[in-house]
């Protein structure tokens, strides 16, 4: 509880000049149940450094269920998930965080009477030290490293546009803001891959084009992998250098977008039917979905 | 600003031109974002004479007010450290608890068992005042991450009314254990206060201020200010910090704050154990406050260390603001400041706590009957409590 | 041997009672998922208003006036207080419950006072029957007969009537229930309301010279309380849960009272509670809410 604050390591204090260090994402024969439900079904893929790899599926695919099993919160019943050579279902969940894996929330999850600021600064939780005490008694060297913390957090805000709304409440925010301090919450944990859950939900087309310009900032800015599960598809399709596509807890498909999208597998389970030239050919719905890719 | 407003295509190699990603160079950090996150520097030095006046008034007010009304003070002290407890564990992080006064009880039984000399036949390991002191502090907030784990299994009113056993455990133990916490007839004294030969518990003092005798009432409230200072201005420290931010976190999704690295386990038992803390230090202040006497009640909902006060400690913390640890200190100058300073505004005798049987409107029915109320109209009409009001106010006040 | 049946019955007639109480405080969380900490004052009132009218117009009448008002309170604490606090957590509604029962306690017991034997069981408070070789006092047999025929009666209207299935709808799934067409404040309502009669109904019993001791209406709150341990470790969102922890409290008591001591039986209820809440954290029948992530 009285642990003295140290600094964090020199990269997250100050921009970095060099790139980090930043090791795939491998998911491995990825298998989770729930009494009787399987959720997911040996699903494979691995995100490669520095890439967008985005994550598909109609409704209740599973993609959710994958982001938790990664972010700790489901334990898999048999796989493996790992990054670089760190195995991650070995890990307590909220070590995860300290690894390198920041993730937004399909629900946003903020603190809504607290500042940007304060919420922003949960995310940079994992590299700080000091508790009640060290906190309590204002430590200086605790003070000047909180300092220094929150002038990286307002960077972050400022990368992502937010940088005005610093000292609000995060529950007056609009929702496109809102989503943002998400985001900039996830990007203080400092990580190598960044975890968008639904990043585009809620947006029109232009709101869309604006939030796949930011992934593809975040990309290159900080050079950093993305695994993003999201339904539209103009901004998986945009900007996504491999899609990995679910359906019913398994994978179906695992490639180039251009090559998903032609992919009849996966045609059939947005549509429920084979596309052939016959109208009165079989078309049984599998899955009440609205979206179909482009 | 970097807002992106124009449409971009997902093909563009460079970032925009205004973005200034962290990658890209210490010489792009934009300046204001240093100046962006510090407050104002007038905010500072208004928040500095603040305290300076406060005190000021906190040292001369024992000179110009009479003894019962440093008293009142006094006992207010005792409830605002114990409030402040309460608040960040049920505010800041969430847990409601209403074990409290069980908590009270811990602390004073341990300084009176650490601090006594071992006469009588109570226990007593005759350590020096001050030693007893912290380690009762201490043992507090152990017992209260040994109750922790509970939390873990328990939420919302479910762990209110299981932590609700510990005041009634405490009540048995107490009563049951009369060489530890006093007989239930007289119960036990506990040594005053020495720090560095001045003695807090001074009965016919030699120390004189302005020609006021500075006796236990006096001494009394500059510790009791003092502790209540401190207590704030660390709970104050660790709420805006990285504790805080924990705790909130846990409050509001414990997934999510599991996701960003807290520990939901670890920081529960630091919240109970920080609030057990407070309450344990509220509770040997309370000793003090009764000339050293500590004894175990006669009913478990009634008395210095029942399931009523412990009520009125949760009341405390929800007029005055759920996590707002200045609110607690209004909280408590109305559920335990009202009943002591009525008898003295209205007849001016300062005979203390009238003990009125019978149908009358007495201090303590009046007590009871606003802070009930005031429960009541804060939660259907601003749950945020007094702080919250507060808030609004300054809000308006600054723009108008 | 007789002593074992003393106890026994001791224990199920006080566990009647605080079955019936832990009882309506289900009733009320079921419908409105709000812990009503007001209810030991609520049977107070009850109590009181049947105390004060007995002299003038005859135990029977004054006792259904009594049981009515208690339910009317409930009533509006609901419609007036609770229907209003749109910006509260259930949580917090349970708290505001706490200011009630403040406030209405403090009123109560300022009333009554230092009132000379304040008791209620006026028809039944000097019968005493002899079974197995222990004694049995009016109050507790009336009770546990009342108990038994009311909650009997309750049981067949959850199960059978449309009432009971509006209820149990609600409780459901307050949303899904209310586009069927079930009115959610009709329901909460006569809930609140149901509640209340029967802690109405209770506090008949607990005002005694067997149950309550010398002190009469002024100590049935504190005995009441012992209502919330025995509804929580039943299970807040079980009927049946309320009768099984009010009999579990009732012989809990019982057997401590006997065997250890009068200070221990106190805690030894919310010992078996906590004991109870931890291997079972929604209660012996209850139902674990899920969050989503």
């Amino acid at each position: 509880m009285t642990t003295t604050a140290t600094d964090a390591d020199a990269s997250s204090a100050a921009p970095d000049d060099t790139l980090r260090d930043v090791r795939p994402l491998a998911v491995e024969g990825l298998t989770i149940r729930f009494g009787g439900i399987v959720a997911l079904q040996e699903v494979s893929f691995t995100v490669a450094p520095r890439t967008i790899h985005a994550l598909i599926g109609p409704n209740g695919a599973g993609k959710s269920t994958c982001f938790n099993a990664i972010t700790g919160i489901y334990q898999p019943t048999e796989g493996r998930i790992r990054l670089g050579d760190k195995d991650l279902v070995d890990t307590p969940a909220h070590r995860i965080a300290a690894l390198g894996i920041g993730r937004a929330f399909q629900n946003l999850a903020l603190s809504g009477t607290s500042t940007v600021l304060d919420n922003v600064m949960l995310g940079r939780y994992a590299l700080t030290r000091g508790g009640f005490l060290s906190y309590g008694l204002h430590l200086p060297w605790t003070m000047k490293a909180e300092r220094r913390h929150q002038e990286r957090a307002a960077e972050i805000c400022d990368f992502l546009g937010i940088a005005a709304h610093l000292h609000k409440p995060a529950g007056v925010l609009s929702y496109g803001d809102q989503k943002r301090v998400d985001i900039a919450r996830a990007l203080a944990v400092e990580p190598t891959v960044l975890l968008l859950d639904e990043p585009a939900a809620g947006m029109n087309s232009s709101e869309t084009a604006e939030m796949a310009q930011l992934i593809h900032d975040i990309r290159i800015g900080l050079g950093i992998s993305i695994l993003l599960v999201e339904h539209d598809m103009s901004l998986v399709m945009g900007i996504a250098d491999r899609v990995t596509v679910l359906d019913f807890g398994r994978l179906i498909a695992d490639d180039v977008p251009s090559v998903v999208q032609q992919d009849p597998a996966v045609i059939r389970a947005y549509l429920g039917a084979e596309v052939t030239d016959d109208p009165s050919g079989p078309t049984h719905a599998t899955h009440a979905d609205k979206e179909f890719p482009a | 600003m970097s807002e992106t407003t124009t449409p971009v295509t997902p093909d563009a190699a460079a970032p925009l031109a205004d973005a200034t990603g962290p990658a890209t160079g210490p010489t792009s950090a934009p300046v204001p974002t240093a100046t962006a996150v510090r407050g104002g520097r007038r905010e500072d030095l208004t928040r500095w004479a603040l305290w300076l006046v406060l005190a000021v008034v906190m040292f001369l007010a024992p000179i110009y007010l009479p003894g019962e009304y440093l008293t009142v003070g006094t006992w207010v002290m005792t409830g605002a450290v114990g409030a402040m407890g309460l608040t960040m564990l049920v505010g800041q992080a969430g847990q409601l608890s209403l074990a409290h006064s069980f908590f009270l009880l811990v602390g004073g039984v341990s300084y009176s068992v650490l601090s006594g000399d071992g006469s009588d036949g109570f226990v007593g390991l005759h350590l020096p005042t001050f030693v007893a002191l912290v380690l009762a502090v201490a043992i507090s907030a152990l017992v209260g991450v040994a109750f922790a784990p509970v939390s873990g299994r328990l939420r919302g009113i479910y762990l209110g009314v299981a932590s609700l056993s510990l005041v009634f455990l405490g009540w048995y133990l107490a009563r049951s254990l009369p060489s530890l916490a006093g007989t239930t007839s007289s119960g036990r004294y506990a040594e005053d206060l020495h720090l560095f030969g001045f003695n807090f518990g001074e009965k016919s003092p030699s120390l004189y201020v302005l020609d006021v005798p500075i006796g236990q009432n006096e001494r009394l409230w500059w510790l009791f200010a003092a502790l209540t200072a401190i207590a704030y201005a660390v709970a104050r420290g660790a709420v805006q910090g990285r504790i805080g931010r924990a705790w909130r976190a846990v409050r509001d999704n414990e997934a999510a704050a599991t996701v960003m690295g807290v520990s939901v386990v670890r920081q529960k038992a630091v919240a109970f154990a920080v609030s057990s803390a407070y309450a344990g230090l509220a509770g040997v202040m309370v000793v003090w406050w009764y000339d050293g006497l500590l004894k175990p009640d006669e009913a478990v909902d009634s008395g210095t260390y029942s399931t009523t006060v412990a009520i009125g400690y949760l009341a405390m913390v929800v007029i005055g603001g759920i996590g707002s640890l200045g609110g607690a200190i209004l909280g408590s100058t109305i559920v335990f400041g009202m009943p002591l300073i009525i008898p003295l505004l209205t007849q001016g005798d300062g005979s203390g706590i009238n003990a009125v049987s019978g149908t009358d409107f007495s201090p303590v029915v009046i007590t009871n009957l606003v802070y009930g109320a005031l429960i009541v109209l804060i939660i259907v009409f601003e749950p945020g409590g007094f702080a919250a009001l507060g808030r609004k106010l300054t809000a308006r006040l600054r723009r108008g | 041997m007789s002593i074992l049946v003393q106890v026994l019955l001791n224990g199920l007639g006080r566990g009647a009672i605080f079955a019936l109480l832990a009882l309506g405080f289900v009733i009320i969380y079921k419908a409105t998922e709000v812990v009503n900490f007001a209810h030991g004052s609520i049977a107070l009132f009850g109590g009181y208003l049947t105390y004060v009218l007995k002299s003038h117009m005859g135990w029977y009448l004054a006792a259904l006036l009594g049981v009515l008002s208690a339910a009317l309170l409930a009533l509006l604490l609901e419609r007036l207080i609770l229907s209003r606090a749109k910006l509260a957590s259930q949580d917090s509604l349970a708290i505001l419950t706490i200011g009630v029962d403040i406030v209405v306690l403090t009123e109560i017991s300022r009333r009554l006072g230092t009132e000379a034997a304040p008791f209620l069981g006026d028809p039944y408070q000097e019968v005493r029957v002899s079974i197995l070789g222990a004694t049995v006092e009016g109050p507790q047999i009336v009770a546990l007969v009342s108990a038994l025929v009311l909650i009997g009666a309750f049981f067949a209207v959850f199960r059978y009537s449309s009432w009971g299935l509006a209820m149990r709808a609600q409780s459901e799934n307050r949303e899904a229930a209310a586009l069927m067409g079930i009115r959610s404040s009709r329901v909460t309502s006569s809930a609140w309301a149901v509640g209340g009669a029967l802690a109405g109904i209770a506090i008949l019993f607990i005002a005694t010279l067997p149950i309550a001791g010398g002190a009469g209406l002024t100590a049935a709150h504190t005995i009441a309380f012992a209502a919330f341990p025995a509804a929580i470790l039943g299970g807040l969102t079980s009927p049946g849960g309320a009768v099984v922890g009010g009999i579990t409290v009732g012989l809990v008591e019982a057997f401590s009272q006997q065997y250890i001591n009068q200070d221990f039986a106190k805690v030894a209820v919310y010992l078996v509670m906590l004991v109870v809440l931890v291997a079972r954290p929604s209660g012996l029948f209850g139902r674990v809410e899920q969050q989503r992530v």
